[in-house]
């Protein structure tokens, strides 16, 4: 057994091969259409762990990263920086109440604050596109769904300690 | 004071790199065509070409097997029909020789694969498999069997950055035929695309088709883009707002067919 900041690297490693993987597979992992945000699941372990201003700087450069290596519409290059960097704002202001949290409220609001960050992020990118309504169902819950399953798959593997489980 | 402004910064850093990182992601969002951020992609592109270029071209060839299978009685179909418009063709070739008419054509057409279709469904970013290796360059017309799907945006040795034509943001210069009414068509929604203030003076039906004027610095005159399925009249009563499909389904794309101009 490792010692906890040797788990932590190797957390942080795995998911940083899974984001590279995501990257050169992207085709092939995403299903209807729909594909997870790995680099939303290592911001929540780093918000868990990590001091606040490496969390935001890591927000940010990874919206950043995303931006670069997975674009998708020209006219919205800077809005999964904009997103990851308030989302990271959020959960490092909820940290104290999200760390009281236990069993099933911990992994609500865990999906609750993943749901709120698609629906804000699908509703400016699909604007035009399709009908709000239909961004949430279509894109917003399965997005979240799938990033959330991922998630707790990785929770099992490498499971938040003690001292940082609610995030 | 400067101990002060010291403390506040230590305390509120979170809030300051927040409301720093806000600020830059929005100059992002304001600058649409970042020609460093166009540069940095088109080069991770050409990097990951060789891993993700063997499982498409796998996929291709299963769907190029199903393709040769319909293509082949079309062929057969087809054979008939050319050994009628031989004569013809001839006949053609002879009167324009008679016309001094000689060969217009600018474009050198070559086959490219899509290899990377945008991070979310409905993306209008792609990545192609063609880059300056073959004298793909920026603005290079993009074209499917069924008509205009876009242009080059930028390349890198291997691999080069195209936007397609269903983007808020682009307009493409269009004739209507057969009335030969000219207009700018934007994208509306899905795989539709609107043009507004064609005058009523000139009668436009659903059905007609509508191709690229020329009249642009990118695209070329007679590509066909789409079909009109609903004219109505605006609120002045002047002009029509047309809506239309494109004729190329634009998320079932797989491969594309980029028009190199050749110089002649």
């Amino acid at each position: 057994m490792g010692t906890r900041t040797e788990n932590f690297r190797l957390s942080y490693i795995v998911l940083s091969l899974l984001f590279v993987l995501s990257i050169i597979l992207n085709n092939f992992i995403g299903i209807a259409g729909i594909h997870p945000d790995i680099l939303l699941i290592l911001l929540f372990y780093l918000a868990a762990r990590e001091k606040p201003y490496i969390v935001l700087v890591a927000a940010f450069a990874f919206g950043f990263l995303q931006d670069i290596f997975l674009p998708g519409n020209i006219q919205y290059w800077g809005l999964s920086p904009l997103f990851k960097t308030l989302l990271a704002y959020a959960l490092l202001k909820l940290r104290p109440f999200i760390l009281r949290l236990k069993g099933f409220t911990h992994f609500a609001v865990v999906f609750g604050m993943m749901f709120l960050y698609f629906v804000f992020y699908d509703l400016l990118y699909y604007s035009g596109y399709i009908s709000p309504v239909a961004v949430l169902y279509r894109y917003a819950f399965p997005e979240t769904a799938y990033t959330f399953l991922l998630f707790t798959a990785f929770q099992c593997i490498f499971p938040l300690g003690k001292k940082d489980k609610g995030l | 004071m400067l101990v002060k402004l010291y403390d506040f910064m230590i305390r509120k850093h979170p809030e300051i790199l927040t409301i720093c990182f806000v600020a830059i992601s929005l100059l992002f969002l304001s600058r649409t065509e970042n020609h460093v951020i166009l540069s940095l992609q088109t080069k991770w592109q050409d990097v990951t070409t060789f891993v993700k270029k063997p499982i498409l071209e796998q996929r291709r060839k299963q769907k190029v097997m199903e393709e040769n299978k319909a293509l082949r009685m079309e062929v057969f179909r087809l054979k008939q029909e050319i050994a009628g418009t031989k004569s013809l063709r001839n006949e053609n070739d002879r009167l324009r020789d008679m016309l001094g008419y000689r060969d217009t054509s600018r474009y050198e057409i070559i086959p490219a694969l899509i290899i990377y279709k945008g991070f979310k469904e409905g993306s209008n970013i792609i990545m192609l498999d063609k880059g300056r290796d073959h004298h793909v360059g920026k603005n290079d017309v993009i074209v499917y069997k069924d008509g205009l799907v876009g242009r080059i945006l930028a390349c890198g040795q291997h691999t080069c950055m195209a936007s397609m034509i269903v983007e808020p943001d682009i307009r493409v210069s269009v004739r209507i035929d057969p009335a030969r009414v000219y207009g700018i068509l934007k994208w509306h929604h899905g795989n539709t695309f609107i043009i507004d203030d064609i005058p009523t003076s000139v009668e436009v039906k659903p059905g007609q088709t509508v191709t690229t004027s020329g009249f642009s610095e990118i695209y070329p005159a007679d590509i066909p883009v789409g079909r009109i399925t609903g004219v109505t009249s605006s609120e002045n009563g002047f002009t029509y707002i047309i809506e239309g499909n494109y004729f190329v389904e634009f998320n079932k794309l797989r491969e594309v067919f980029i028009l190199r101009e050749n110089g002649n």
